[in-house]
């Protein structure tokens, strides 16, 4: 009853919308793409041709968008871009979200090999159980100088978890991901390859989560 | 209501007594609990065992269409009849990586093992095989690869569809299959056992009897009876070897407290499984047994269960201990023909 209630006042109030959280990457106001220099001021340019990060435990208005928390995780991959919608069957006007960035560690040692826990797509760490959280993958040109760069990004044991929660407010706009900061703020120079969880790939994904607006 | 239970009740006896008995019987290749064992942590809720599941496990155990090259499979590395360890190798070889810095261990009483590899690095039997099926760098590859030539195989595109009524083969689906086979392997059939179950004729030795004392003493705190492990990390002196700087469990922890330890062996099957040690640094058993009884002089990393009560063994003792260390043996598993090889294509 309560749906059908919904369904109606969606048809006549035309400032309801189907709650759904569509993430676009951007640079410096245009659409971000994979595989496209970048400057990032000075001699410095990049390009990035891999991305991916895992979303978890979607509230919308202060509840999880799915019962099972298996089924409220997503991975959101540069290269497809469908993957960068998170669809819900909420309709509101204006939506709070909030979401993890990344997944806690009953997430990362649940077990379930499914849907966006399938180690096939290449997030799964094998040698220490649980998840890479964010994958960015490319090269950068600093003064001249050609330096490929790999971050996989992961972690869920205290003190190097690399989980946070993002709290954003969507309307109809997409969330916008700042990729001129989050790009900028990479230690290419000092650590060009991380692969396991540590101080600075933590760091790497505190600064990420602060460039969703 | 009361009636109702009471109805109930003989019929769930029978099932109870039919379940138990199939699960007995010897054909058949599914998990068994052993009397006085601790309850199992692997869950069986999750991946329900079946003849027909274990059989496809079996399979693939033995098929080398899991390697990117069709050339190695999981039983190049875990034989059977060495308890399911690499033999004569002190290093596996076969893949890449890290797995290739490490002895294969043997493979048994896996369904109470918490956490697995000498790290303790995975935590779930049901994910274990894409450690050796992949690469850690280049993640996710091999494993299409294989996927794809599963998929593209008549006889496993049958055998998965009829157990996971399914069309499509996916990584879970492998995973489960192959974790029903390696849970199965339960061995608790040794001299130890029987002596333990007190059965008819049976009786240690009078050498065996005094190296099972010597066990308790020394041994049983951290090799403890019936697994023969704790499953907890330590280290036993044995020392860094420089050239494969594995720091085992402080890898996967950061800690530098966890420098140098690694998981505890089950005992189980021994005289079977060599080398030993997580490098397989020792070829025989006695050299263990040696390393244990001069442990005072070792340089190398000591729990501190070991200052507690020094080892000093002389040579009668040694081999006390060696002939305890025998009746470990399960030759029932070793040579058990329902974990020997199999193929679907033979059927
Ligand atoms: C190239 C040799 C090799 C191959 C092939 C191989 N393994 Fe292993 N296996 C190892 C080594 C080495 C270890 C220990 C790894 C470590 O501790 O880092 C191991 C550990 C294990 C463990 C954990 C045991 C414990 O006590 O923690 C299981 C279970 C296992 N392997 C099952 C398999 C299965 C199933 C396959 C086939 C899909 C397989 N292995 C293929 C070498 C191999
Ligand atoms: C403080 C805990 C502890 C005690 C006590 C202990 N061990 Fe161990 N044992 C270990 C650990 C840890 C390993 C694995 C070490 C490694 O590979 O780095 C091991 C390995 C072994 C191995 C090799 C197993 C394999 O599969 O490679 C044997 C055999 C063994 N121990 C026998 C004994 C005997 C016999 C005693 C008593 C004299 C004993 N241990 C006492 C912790 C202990």
């Amino acid at each position: 009853m309560g749906d059908f209630l919904r369904c109606v006042l969606f048809f006549f109030a035309s400032n309801l919308v189907v709650a759904q959280i569509q993430f676009t990457p951007t640079f410096l106001r245009s659409d971000f793409q994979l595989d496209q220099w970048y400057s990032l001021g000075g001699d410095d340019s990049v390009q990035v041709t891999t991305f991916k990060f895992y979303v978890s435990n979607v509230q919308c208005q202060g509840r999880s968008i799915s019962v099972n928390p298996l089924d409220n995780v997503f991975l959101l991959d540069a290269a497809d871009s469908s993957s960068l919608t998170i669809p819900t069957s909420r309709i509101e006007k204006e939506a709070d979200f909030t979401f993890h960035l990344g997944m806690d560690s009953s997430l990362n040692t649940c077990g379930f090999l499914e849907g966006p826990f399938d180690p096939l797509l290449g997030m799964y760490w094998a040698w220490n159980t649980g998840y890479i959280q964010l994958k960015i993958a490319g090269s950068g040109r600093f003064g001249g100088v050609l330096v490929p760069f790999e971050y996989h990004i992961g972690g869920y044991q205290h003190p190097n978890a690399a989980c946070e929660k993002v709290g954003v407010e969507v309307g109809n706009e997409p969330i916008q991901i700042d990729m001129h900061r989050f790009l900028k703020s990479l230690p290419y120079a000092s650590e060009p390859r991380i692969m396991h969880p540590c101080p600075t790939a933590k760091r790497i994904h505190q600064n990420f989560a602060t460039c969703f607006h | 209501m009361f009636s109702l239970k009471k109805s109930i009740l003989p019929l769930f006896v029978v099932i109870c007594v039919l379940l138990l008995s199939s699960a007995w019987e010897d054909e058949r290749g599914l998990f068994y609990q052993p009397a006085h064992w601790p309850k199992p942590t692997y869950d069986f809720k999750n991946n329900p065992l079946t003849d027909e599941k274990f059989l496809l496990g079996k399979a693939l155990f033995y098929d080398p269409v899991l390697s990117v090259d069709s050339t190695v499979s999981c039983a190049s590395c875990h034989l059977q009849y060495t308890a399911f360890a690499h033999v004569d190798h002190a290093l596996s070889h076969g893949i890449q990586s890290r797995v290739g810095k490490r002895n294969a261990p043997g493979l048994m009483n896996l369904a109470w093992m918490p956490v697995f590899h000498w790290d303790g690095g995975v935590l779930n039997l049901n994910a274990q095989p894409v450690n050796p099926i992949t690469h850690p760098d280049e993640m996710g590859s091999s494993l299409k690869v294989v996927l794809a030539k599963l998929n593209g195989s008549p006889v496993y595109q049958k055998a998965f569809k009829e157990v996971f009524e399914t069309e499509k083969i996916e990584t879970h689906h492998l995973m489960k299959a192959l974790a029903q086979f390696t849970v199965s392997l339960v061995s608790a059939n040794s001299k130890y056992d029987k002596v333990m179950r007190k059965e008819k004729g049976i009786h240690f030795t009078e050498q065996e009897e005094a190296g099972h004392r010597l066990f308790q003493k020394h041994c049983n705190e951290c090799h403890k009876a019936p697994l023969f492990t704790t499953h907890e990390f330590k280290a036993n002196g044995i020392g860094l070897d420089p050239a494969l700087a594995d720091f085992g469990r402080m890898s996967i922890t950061q800690k530098s407290k966890d420098s140098l330890l690694f998981k505890i062996p089950t005992l189980r099957n021994i005289a079977y499984s060599f080398p030993y040690m997580h490098d397989g640094r020792f070829a025989k058993l006695k050299d263990v047994i040696q390393h244990y009884a001069t442990l005072s002089a070792s340089k190398g990393l000591k729990s501190k269960e070991f200052s507690k009560r020094p080892i000093a063994l002389n040579d009668n003792q040694q081999k006390d201990l060696l002939a305890f260390l025998k009746t470990l043996s399960d030759t029932e598993f070793l040579f058990n023909k329902k974990y020997s090889f199999y193929s679907l294509k033979s059927k």
